[in-house]
């Protein structure tokens, strides 16, 4: 009887572990399980310079997704970045959508100025209202030194 | 006989294909942009009448409403019809006042066209670039087809888009105050403007 239980108690006790580990994966990992609480939204931009798969998207400061994936359209010279939005946030076509830097040296984000006065997005349609990061480099090299064809 | 019909067919065939290369965005922004270089660069015209006639053509290819629409975004719901309408006439006559100084310094810069990109039935982008003799300026015109006729609402300069910019200071304004006190200050800014 005694062996019976001690036996019981260490099996919960492994279960239990088990189970935490299990819940902190999902909520610190983003892992989805059974029912995925986002959808897929998609942005157009002409480039994406520094972003990259699980930076946040952003909307009035809060996070409400993650940057998900990235399809070059060469033809184009345009890239689709697939978001997934949090269930419940509503986003029109009238969203405007650009490339950001946290503070001056952090990581991007996508940051969508949801708009309202337009027609709601349905899931997997794309945001074509864009601002593509600017290269500082680039335009500072223009304005300071010139452009080299004259 | 057959000649004489052949001719005929081709003949009909060009004028589709021009017609509807004609209605492309890309064709009709070039043509309209190629008025404004030309109505700046006529040295015939006095100031007063060069922007008389540049304003005409801004309005033939500028589409205020749409603009204005995407300006406000979520605060346009905020206005009602007469708000809005008047909102449509002082923006266009902010913008034309503050950019109509930087355009009559025009001198002999020369517009480039590139490629266009239809982002749906409905909007397209043409890009373009602005070359002087030491810099290239890139511009992205963001055109709306509406009434069958392709216009534009929006501007990215050296990748800023005009909507985006006045977008953060409207919704700043809306913010704090009711949008008959954002139509005050536009209306003051536009007469200051004007003395």
């Amino acid at each position: 009887m005694k062996k019976y239980s001690k036996e019981t108690v260490v099996g919960i006790f492994v279960v239990a572990g088990l189970v935490c580990i299990g819940y902190m994966t999902i909520k610190l990992g983003n892992v989805g399980i059974l029912d995925d609480d986002t959808y897929a939204l998609n942005a157009r931009f002409n480039r994406v310079t520094g972003l990259r798969e699980g930076n946040p998207v952003n909307m009035l400061g809060l996070e409400i997704g993650r940057v998900a994936n990235f399809k070059m359209v060469q033809d184009e010279q345009a890239v689709i970045v697939e978001m997934r939005i949090n269930k419940g946030i509503k986003i029109y076509d009238d969203a405007l959508a650009a490339i950001k830097i946290e503070g001056l040296i952090g990581d991007r984000y996508m940051d969508i100025a949801p708009g309202g006065a337009g027609e709601l997005l349905k899931p997997g349609e794309t945001i074509t209202e864009t601002q593509s990061p600017t290269d500082l480099n680039e335009l500072i090299g223009k304005y300071a030194f010139g452009d080299v064809k004259k | 006989m057959i000649k004489g019909a052949a001719a005929v067919i081709i003949g009909i065939v060009i004028c589709v294909a021009t017609s509807a290369h004609a209605d492309e965005p890309l064709t009709i922004i070039e043509t309209r942009v190629d008025r404004i270089v030309k109505i700046l660069g006529d040295k015939s015209l006095e100031e007063d009448a060069k922007v008389k006639q540049l304003e005409k053509a801004a309005d033939e290819t500028f589409d205020y409403i749409y603009l204005s629409r995407m300006t406000l975004g979520r605060n346009w719901l905020k206005l009602d019809d007469g708000q809005r309408s008047e909102f449509v006439d002082l923006y266009r006559l902010l913008l034309e006042k503050n950019y109509m100084g930087q355009l009559l310094k025009y001198t002999d810069e020369k517009v480039v066209f590139a490629k266009q990109t239809m982002l749906s039935e409905k909007k397209a982008e043409v890009d373009s670039n602005i070359v002087s003799s030491d810099k290239k300026i890139p511009i992205t015109y963001r055109l709306i087809r509406r009434d069958g006729d392709w216009k534009v609402y929006d501007l990215v300069i050296e990748g800023v888009s005009l909507v985006s910019n006045y977008r953060t200071q409207f919704n700043d304004i809306l913010s704090r105050q009711t949008p008959a006190e954002m139509l005050a200050i536009l209306r003051k800014k536009v007469s200051e403007k004007s003395g």
